[in-house]
């Protein structure tokens, strides 16, 4: 497990990019979700199950799941009880019951959705534009309807491998 | 598909790939684990097909790669969530330790 050195700095980079730009171990598919995908070659994510270990790729293996993230984190809590200093850092969503911040778990419930905070912007893997996009938090809490729609924030910050 | 039937007692967590990937508590085998992709992705609106079963190639002589696997659309979203596993072309039995879970996102 290991998330080495995360460069913030390049993800506004990404904006436009289909996954095929990030991944060399060939998961493109459009009809898959890569949400996770994005977030962690962009980071340089790799824990849990990867993209590699899908396709048998031999590149730089990046996690696919938001849930294996999230219980990866460093601290998580609810996007209003983000520290004003946590900037950057990672951004969720999903249903509030899914989640258990004390035991720092989400369940695998397909609605979920991850991006990148910066500097007041968000910057997540759209799989039906099939691009990276960028918005603020109050167009990406309208992503899933009620009760879909809580926010949750990731800290990565300390990790190093 | 009658290969993935009797694959459906295995245990998630005995998987390696399909640890944690329950999407209820009660989810504990892949047969409770594809019950409940289909439970939240099927959907009488879906212009799109549902179960998409793919033969990919022959991974190992005499035996088959095939994915099975679940798709869904929906508003900003799409998902292709489903299982991977190897059958004996001779026999038509699933290789039990090349199950994999398919699941991003």
């Amino acid at each position: 497990m290991a998330i080495t050195k995360p460069d913030w700095d390049a993800v506004p980079g990404h904006e436009g990019a289909h996954i095929s730009a990030l991944c060399q171990n060939k998961l493109t598919d459009d009809t898959l979700n890569h949400c996770a995908h994005f977030v962690s070659h962009a980071l340089g994510i790799t824990l849990g199950y990867t993209c590699a270990k899908q396709t048998g790729g031999k590149n730089d293996a990046a996690s696919i799941r938001v849930h294996e993230i999230f219980a990866a984190c460093n601290a998580v809590g609810k996007w209003a009880d983000r520290p004003a200093s946590l900037d950057p850092c990672l951004i969720f969503i999903t249903n509030a019951n899914n989640v258990d911040l004390k035991k720092k778990t989400m369940v695998n419930h397909p609605r979920k959705h991850i991006g990148v905070y910066k500097g007041g912007w968000i910057y997540h893997y759209s799989n039906t534009k099939d691009k990276v996009v960028k918005q603020d938090a109050e167009d990406f809490k309208k992503h899933y309807s009620p009760p879909f729609n809580g926010l949750f924030y990731g800290d990565i910050g300390k990790f190093v491998k | 598909m009658r290969a993935l039937f009797r694959l459906s007692p295995l245990k998630l967590n005995d998987i390696p790939s399909c640890r944690g990937v329950g999407l209820t508590a009660a989810d504990r085998t892949i047969g409770d684990f594809l019950g409940s992709i289909l439970a939240q992705f099927a959907s009488a609106g879906s212009d799109v097909p549902i179960l998409q079963v793919r033969s990919l190639e022959q991974a190992r002589a005499g035996h088959a790669s095939v994915e099975v696997t679940f798709h869904k659309k929906d508003g900003e979203e799409e998902w292709r969530w489903g299982v991977g596993y190897m059958v004996n072309l001779k026999t038509g039995q699933p290789l039990r330790g090349s199950v994999r879970c398919l699941v991003a996102g």
